[in-house]
């Protein structure tokens, strides 16, 4: 273990055995983080409460991996949380290369009537989705705020292409059916 | 949207595209009126009922609507707009009175997004066709006529009976690929030979109505079938809508020379949902060719940004990418004296010459 990963372990139950640091751990988790990862002499000598990780690290007080991971074995990770902004259901008008342009429609605001139109980039696609990306094919497109497992917050897009079920024997039968019943009702021989 | 309402003995073609979806109103004389295709802009009525009501024509005075094909830009908000209109007989490509398309038709019962589709919107319509009337289009049909002066008469000159039994074909197998995936029904699946175009008279003028017909190759399909079958016109039109929104697919020599008069006045809608909008640069220089007279509904397409909280506009702009809205609310309108068959036109921004 190097000295970076003991020094946090011991930073940590000192931080978690007060007051202080218990208020700290549950309310701004990120910054337990990142700056209980610092080496012993900067952790120590930290302003913990309302210290923000990305002002408080310089270049060379990046953490080792290997320091991040020991100390994250000693206090068990939280599931990522990911929270919608902003939603939308798309549907493929244009495929080419390795982009494809779709309509949108606004699912965050059910009231809003105005389709917009976007395009994307292949590469924004799971790669199992790609032999979905056609025209006509729907997914939907989502913007989130993801709180990773280590507290880390960013936003993110998601694409999720629609597996639609294929059509059946009898749905085509059943179709058939309906038709039958409309040209009777329509008149046509 | 232009106002004024037109004088009993003047013909009238209206024409609205925004970019995505196409409407032509047409005064057929003596406040009778047509409707050909529909668009709803966001959140509004059909804009064909929009444009009545605001130069005061009540909707019992439009006599015909008529879808000529299912594709979503021109159908869009039909259903309400013929339960608007109590006194119009509905037509529609009489491919439909196919048992095939009718089945194919029911099989998209379910819409596969709430977008919608041309396909749902047109199986409401068939299943509110019940103590309406009705007619079906195909080469040579006669569908409405009034014998007072001004003499009018809506023919459609398509489909042309070939060009239906191929693509009659083409979409019932479409129908009967069991195992494949459900999607949106696009337009590319949707084969164009199946369009009402439509010759329209009044007194002395004459309009064509191209709707999306294409000239796929070969003489039995698209423009090349028109062109060849017994004629319905006695001289040659003075309007035309530009098929397909001015692509060259829908371009046919044959009916530049024997349909239409020299210079007559070519209206064309744009169509901005696909990667190279329609008309293209070559396509607008193709029809400027061919006649002085051609109008564009949008000279120009507007872009709006929908405003969304802070985080999601940040997130969109570090991402480089902007969803916007795309929209414009042009208008060309041609007036002419029925017996005198001199044609003016007006234009309502962001129409004007294309």
């Amino acid at each position: 273990m190097s000295d970076t990963a003991v020094d946090v372990l011991r930073f940590s139950e000192e931080s978690r055995s007060s007051e202080k640091g218990s208020a700290w751990l549950s309310a701004e988790n990120e910054a337990f983080t990142l700056v209980s990862a610092r080496p012993a002499r900067t952790a120590e000598a930290a302003p913990i409460a309302g210290s923000s990780p990305t002002q408080s690290l310089a270049a060379d007080e990046v953490p080792s991996v290997r320091g991040v991971w020991k100390a994250d074995l000693r206090f068990p990770r939280r599931l990522p949380v990911t929270v919608p902004l902003q939603e939308w259901e798309g549907v493929v008008d244009w495929v080419e290369g390795d982009e494809f342009g779709a309509t949108l429609a606004d699912m965050t605001r059910p009231d809003a009537h105005e389709l917009e139109q976007d395009t994307f980039s292949m590469e924004e696609v799971r790669r199992d989705d790609e032999e979905l990306v056609k025209p006509g094919a729907a997914f939907y497109w989502t913007i989130a705020l993801v709180t990773s497992d280590v507290g880390q917050r960013s936003y993110a897009s998601f694409i999720r292409f629609r597996r639609l079920p294929a059509w059946r024997t009898q749905d085509v039968r059943e179709a058939r059916e309906r038709a039958s019943e409309l040209a009777r009702r329509l008149n046509l021989a | 949207m232009l106002k004024s309402r037109p004088q009993p003995d003047e013909v009238e073609v209206s024409l609205f595209g925004p970019g995505y979806g196409e409407s032509v109103v047409v005064h057929l004389g003596n406040d009778d009126w047509m409707i050909v295709d529909s668009f709803r802009p966001a959140g509004q009525p059909p804009i064909a009922l929009a444009y009545l009501q605001g130069i005061g024509v009540a909707a019992d005075r439009v006599k015909l609507v008529v879808a000529s094909h299912w594709h979503d830009d021109h159908i869009k908000g039909m259903s309400d707009l013929l339960e608007a209109c109590p006194n119009a007989t509905f037509c529609c490509s009489s491919a439909f009175r196919e048992r095939e398309l009718l089945a194919f038709v029911e099989l998209h019962d379910t819409p596969m997004s709430s977008l919608g589709s041309g396909v749902d919107e047109l199986r409401r319509i068939l299943h509110r066709l019940d103590g309406r009337k009705y007619k079906w289009a195909g080469d040579g049909a006669q569908l409405w006529r009034r014998r007072p002066s001004p003499k009018a008469v809506v023919w459609s000159i398509s489909p042309t009976s070939n060009a239906f039994r191929l693509a009659t074909a083409a979409i019932a197998n479409l129908a009967v690929e069991q195992g494949q995936t459900k999607t949106r029904l696009t337009p590319s699946q949707l084969p164009n030979d199946l369009c009402v175009v439509l010759w329209v008279s009044v007194g002395d003028g004459n309009v064509l109505l191209g709707a999306d017909m294409e000239e796929p190759g070969g003489l039995d399909r698209g423009w090349s079938a028109v062109v060849r079958q017994d004629p319905v016109w006695d001289s040659c039109a003075d309007v035309f809508k530009v098929p397909h929104h001015g692509s060259k697919t829908g371009h046919c020599d044959a009916v530049w020379q024997d349909l239409l008069k020299s210079r007559p006045f070519a209206l064309v809608t744009p169509y901005t949902r696909q990667v190279r909008p329609l008309p293209t640069p070559a396509d607008r220089i193709r029809i400027r060719a061919a006649t002085e007279n051609a109008y564009t509904t949008a000279t120009e397409i507007e872009t709006t940004v929908i405003e969304r909280s802070r985080g999601v506009q940040k997130f969109l702009s570090r991402a480089g990418r902007q969803p916007v809205v795309r929209s414009a609310r042009g208008q060309i309108r041609l007036r002419a004296s029925a017996s005198v068959g001199s044609w003016s036109v007006e234009t309502h921004p962001p129409a004007g010459r294309l």
